[in-house]
């Protein structure tokens, strides 16, 4: 991460913006549009990424101390993605999975087969992350980065 | 329809918000697909979008980019860009 981070300030050129498009750390959860409403299927498991955040985290505040790199503003807001099959989440689940979180569990995947069948034709699967976006700013000045 | 990513568009209206991607020469970590990366390559002057797992970039490939749009597999701690040679980096759902 901290060598990702070098590596963005060396490409960038002075004056040059990095876009950092990312969920928040918090899990999120699964709904099933089913009987004309949302209904809470499960949340997935984050417990695996909390390394991931604290050592991305460290990577971040290096390189602000380093100055070559200047937070200027962070916007948060939703993103979704929508499943109409049970069948294509379930091979989602088990052969990509859902970024750092820990697998869908049998139980919930059944749960939300069993939902999607209740609701019909209508029914659908739904997970909402919170995303967060924030722009940063290479130094204008200042020596690069050792290559 | 069978898994439909943002159909609000919400991640492409904020990223259109925070940056200006006319005549940028874009650097994407982390492109997967290349869902986000059409919708601001128009704009840019040239997008190279890279992913550390080739069968992700699968699509990409497929849509067929132009020549001003290239898809490659890298890591993003040894990317394949000369220095000082970029004016956007996005990092999507990567870092």
């Amino acid at each position: 991460m901290v060598h990702a981070l070098s590596e963005v300030t060396r490409v960038l050129v002075r004056g040059g913006y990095l876009i950092d498009l990312r969920p928040v750390a918090a899990p999120p959860r699964i709904d099933v549009f089913t009987g004309g409403r949302w209904v809470e299927a499960c949340t997935l498991d984050g417990s695996p990424g909390v390394s991931d955040d604290e050592a991305c985290q460290k990577a971040w505040t290096s390189t602000m101390a380093s100055r070559a790199l200047s937070f200027e503003v962070q916007e948060a807001f939703t993103s979704t993605t929508y499943w109409d099959s049970a069948a294509d989440f379930r091979t989602q689940a088990n052969e990509t999975g859902f970024r750092r979180f820990l697998p869908v569990g049998e139980l919930a995947l059944k749960m939300i087969e069993k939902l999607m069948r209740v609701g019909g034709p209508e029914a659908r699967i739904r997970l909402e992350d919170v995303m967060t976006i924030a722009r940063y700013r290479r130094a204008l000045t200042g020596l690069p980065p050792p290559l | 329809m069978t898994r439909l990513v943002d159909p609000e568009g919400n991640e492409a209206n904020h990223l259109q918000q925070l940056v200006d991607f006319r005549a940028a020469r874009v650097l994407e970590v982390g492109c997967g697909d290349g869902r986000l990366t059409a919708l601001y390559a128009p704009k840019a002057e040239w997008v190279l979008g890279i992913d550390i797992k080739a069968e992700e970039l699968v699509p990409a490939l497929d849509a067929q980019p132009s020549g001003r749009v290239a898809f490659a597999v890298a890591h993003a701690e040894r990317l394949p860009c000369d220095s000082e040679s970029i004016d956007v980096v996005l990092f999507a759902r990567s870092l």
